[in-house]
């Protein structure tokens, strides 16, 4: 038997011709319970079920609960979580989400970009990521608004989630340039500052009128304290509070980022990471920060998303704080707090039932939901015929 | 006084936050002496054991502990006592004789110290590789900052393979995080020359790779030319002090029939050249000339170290990523009736048959690095690849992989990485007594038991929990790492 092409053959089937193995009929109401869930404060529940409606989340029961519904899945052991969404990520959208005609694109949609067919998408979805939420690359000032996408589509359940941001702005010297632009962090911020009077003056329907209005939510690239400064000042008279991505440690300014009230995207860390980043998200936590997981996706493998959420804790996090990276605060970043992300009676069926918590490397996603559908279901480990699986490879 | 006397037997420096304790030690044992008549007075009689100075020495009893039993359950309220560099007691509470520091570990967790098969830590890579290269002599004993990652993650000993070229790059090493005498630096290779590391560059092109097999045979076939030139040479010597002795023999005959006593004195049998009075020996010096004796092949210590492999008596190491690098190896250690090991592996479960038949093992090493987008040695690298290669009845052990100087602290996540993959397989076992055992040195570390090396990890929680820490590190029985202890919450045996 071959688990990876049947696992192939199963997804493209049930993105070709809607035979998912768990499809619940749009009428029904399905359950799934578990020993342990994970709660939109990040920590564990014990003994959950969650029941699913029109491929929403209906209601959320915790302790022994015995519900009417059409089908009950039982795990004996096991963690339903929220579907994983992995921000800041390029999955997709690999080697495309580059436009540098000038440092100023606001005007560029990420989502056009999107590769659906990509096979990165259900690699990731198989390992619990259900939604990414892709960026364009880090180069010029504006480089356009990101897009949240799911990894997995079946029939009925929309494949983009949110298509029109935030917008992406990078400071720092990832956005200076000789030719295209300024060329100092002085003329970045001299160069925002004026676009966006202009953009306020001028008034209408452009990305930047909206930023200026505070109708459209941005994510700000920075690498450094002073940039951080930097964006929460400029877009503060606005009244916008920047999503700020930080590849570095923010020791510095976890304070008054915490003041603002924002969630700070952080990493990806891998195993070779410096002390002083891992022990970032730590720092933010104690400050008061939330903090959201970006896991390096498509350039790391898929587990990269928990192992960047495990090397925090590991670093001192709290594991809630860090699950809530994962899941809540990475649709927060999104601007789809309300959607996906949370096992919250509203918001959408995407979920994943580990064997463990999450955050501990030695868990296994056992099935995947999205849109009340069951999209993945795992192998059991080391099913005793796989290795005649991959001499036929 | 006393302080230093406390240093001294338990260890029990008062560990600045997140670093290494620097107790002069040597130092602290001069205090011994002088406090002994004031201690011996204190503590009575059945205090005084044997070992050490005539002075039982201090006991560290780490008490209301956790432990994990090799069936996976745990045992509460546990006790674990520490006397010199050894465990002496493992197991429910006891009457512990003599002083003791006594540490509270309630909520926590006590394993032994985690073992890393497959490390760089505090390495520098060589540049050119020969046999006669050690890990161990590029080991940085003073490199403080990476040692105290690998407490923070509960790590105390590694297997450091000499890298940084390809072909033969050197012996590898197991080394423990010991603190040396003096304070301030650690390791002590527990093993040296543990085995031959050979790595078939399998980030290398092709032909590169070729390359470098055919100049690994052409120094292992050396090294047996050079074997058998000694042996040649033995046997060449043997038979020139047979021919010396011989003529000599002759010569005292023919000596004796002439009578001419004084010349017939047995030929001195260690030289050729000095010739006996000019004129009056010309033909027996030609006669002597006829019997040369064999040279001696030049020392050739590189070659010496292959022998070992060649002989069994040196495991030999081979990192190979690429399914066709580990054919090769698998080839070539088949040639040379080596005892071999594949390092690396990524492509191991493609041949796991072909290693199987071979009974080759497999060090995995970091089972992150692939990406989904990659196209070199590392692209087919499968998460299930530990689970494909039990299947196939291949042994694997894991270790962190060589990615960077500070890689051996994220040993026990990698194996849970496995673990993930694998079922019935324990992540912690997997890097304490499993890579004890296959590094040959299970009779002292990998397990918590009396009379084994006191490598002790007290964790805030389950070892294999999100958020749980580790609060101290005992190596050699001293303290040599104490967490400050204001991280984030634990939530250690939540689930």
């Amino acid at each position: 038997m071959n688990w990876m092409r049947r696992t192939l053959l199963a997804c493209c089937g049930a993105l070709a011709l809607g035979i998912g193995t768990g499809t619940a009929a749009a009428q029904n109401r399905i359950a799934i319970s578990a020993p342990w869930g994970v709660g939109p404060d990040g920590s564990l529940m014990k003994d959950v079920t969650v029941v699913i409606a029109d491929g929403r989340i209906e209601r959320v029961l915790q302790g022994p609960a015995e519900v009417k519904v059409d089908k009950t899945y039982r795990f004996e052991s096991g963690v339903i979580c929220p579907g994983l969404i992995d921000v800041a990520s390029t999955l997709g959208v690999v080697g495309n989400n580059v436009e540098r005609k000038t440092s100023l694109e606001p005007d560029v949609s990420v989502v056009d970009a999107l590769d659906a067919y990509s096979s990165v998408l259900l690699d990731a979805g198989r390992a619990g990521v259900t939604a990414a939420m892709i960026a364009p690359a880090s180069t010029g000032i504006v480089s356009g608004t990101c897009a949240t996408v799911r990894t997995f589509a079946p029939p009925g359940v929309d494949r983009v989630l949110r298509g029109d941001g935030p917008l992406a702005v990078t400071l720092g010297p990832g956005s200076w340039d000789d030719e295209l632009g300024p060329s100092s962090r002085a003329g970045v911020l001299q160069e925002l500052r004026s676009v966006l009077r202009k953009a306020k003056s001028e008034g209408g329907a452009s990305r930047l009128a909206r930023v200026a209005r505070g109708e459209l939510d941005v994510l700000v690239a920075a690498e450094s304290d002073e940039d951080v400064d930097a964006a929460t000042q400029l877009f503060g008279q606005y009244g916008v509070a920047p999503i700020i991505r930080h590849t570095a440690d923010l020791v510095e300014t976890a304070s008054e980022l915490a003041e603002n009230g924002g969630v700070v995207v952080v990493g990806p860390y891998t195993f070779a990471s410096d002390v002083r980043l891992l022990a970032g998200p730590a720092s933010l936590g104690r400050a008061g920060c939330e903090v959201a997981f970006s896991g390096g996706l498509p350039y790391l493998e898929a587990d990269a998303l928990r192992l960047t959420a495990a090397l925090a804790v590991r670093y001192g996090l709290d594991p809630a704080a860090a699950r809530r990276g994962l899941t809540i605060n990475a649709a927060a970043v999104a601007g789809l707090g309300n959607r996906v992300g949370a096992l919250t009676p509203g918001s959408d069926a995407d979920l994943v039932v580990f064997s463990q918590d999450p955050l501990r490397l030695d868990a296994r996603v056992l099935e995947v939901w999205v849109g009340g559908k069951r999209v993945h279901k795992a192998e059991p480990a080391a099913a005793s015929d796989d290795a005649d699986a991959w001499k036929a490879w | 006084m006393i302080a230093t006397f406390d240093r001294v037997n338990a260890g029990e420096a008062p560990a600045q936050p997140g670093k290494m304790c620097r107790t002069d030690w040597s130092r602290g044992w001069s205090g011994v002496a002088a406090v002994a008549a004031a201690l011996v007075a204190a503590i009575g009689a059945e205090a005084l054991a044997q070992p050490n100075f005539g002075l039982q020495q201090r006991a560290t009893v780490l008490e209301h502990a956790t432990l994990i039993k090799t069936d996976g359950g745990t045992m509460d309220d546990a006790m674990i006592v520490i006397r010199g560099e050894v465990i002496e007691h493992v197991g429910p509470a006891i009457e512990v004789q003599g002083r003791a520091t006594r540490i509270d570990c309630k909520g926590g967790y006590v394993t032994c110290g985690l073992i890393d098969v497959y490390s760089a830590l505090g390495m520098t890579a060589t540049r050119s590789g020969s046999p006669i290269n050690r890990a161990f002599d590029a080991f940085d004993r003073y490199d403080t900052d990476s040692f105290r990652e690998a407490f923070r993650n509960g790590v105390t000993m590694m297997y450091l393979p000499a890298t940084g070229s390809s072909g033969i790059v050197g012996t590898g090493a197991v080394v423990r995080l010991a603190p040396g005498e003096s304070g301030g630096w650690a390791g002590e290779a527990v093993k040296d020359e543990a085995a031959l590391c050979i790595d078939l560059g399998s980030g290398d092109a092709a032909l590169r790779r070729l390359a470098t097999l055919e100049s690994l045979r052409r120094q292992f076939k050396d090294a047996r030319t050079y074997r058998e030139s000694l042996e040649t040479y033995e046997d060449d010597l043997k038979e020139y002090e047979q021919k010396i002795k011989e003529r000599a023999e002759k010569e005292a005959k023919e000596g004796d029939k002439s009578k001419e006593g004084e010349k017939g004195k047995p030929a001195p049998a260690e030289d050729k050249k000095e010739g006996g009075k000019p004129g009056e020996g010309d033909k027996k010096d030609e006669k002597k000339d006829e019997i040369a004796k064999p040279k001696k092949p030049s020392p050739d210590p590189s070659a010496d170290v292959v022998l070992k492999a060649i002989d069994r008596e040196m495991k030999v190491r081979i990192l190979a990523d690429r399914s066709s690098d580990i054919l090769n190896a698998i080839e070539f250690s088949t040639e040379f009736n080596l005892d071999a090991i594949i390092e690396g592996g990524s492509e191991a479960y493609l041949v796991a048959d072909q290693l199987a038949d071979a009974k080759i093992p497999v060090v995995l090493g970091s089972m992150m690095g692939s990406g989904l987008h990659r196209n070199d040695q590392y692209r087919r690298q499968l998460d299930r690849s530990a689970a494909v290669l039990t299947d196939a009845g291949v042994k694997w052990v894991v270790g962190s992989g060589v990615n960077d100087g500070l890689s051996s602290r994220f040993v026990l996540l990698n194996a849970q990485m496995v673990a993930a993959n694998v079922s019935d397989v324990d992540p912690l076992r997997m890097v304490t007594r499993d890579a004890a055992e296959f590094l040959g040195v299970g009779d002292r570390f990998g397990r918590l038991a009396p009379r084994r090396a006191a490598d002790v990890v007290v964790w805030s929680g389950d070892p294999l929990a999100a958020g749980s820490r580790v609060e101290r590190v005992y190596v050699d029985g001293k303290l040599v790492y104490r967490d400050s202890g204001s991280a984030g919450g634990s939530e250690g045996g939540e689930q």
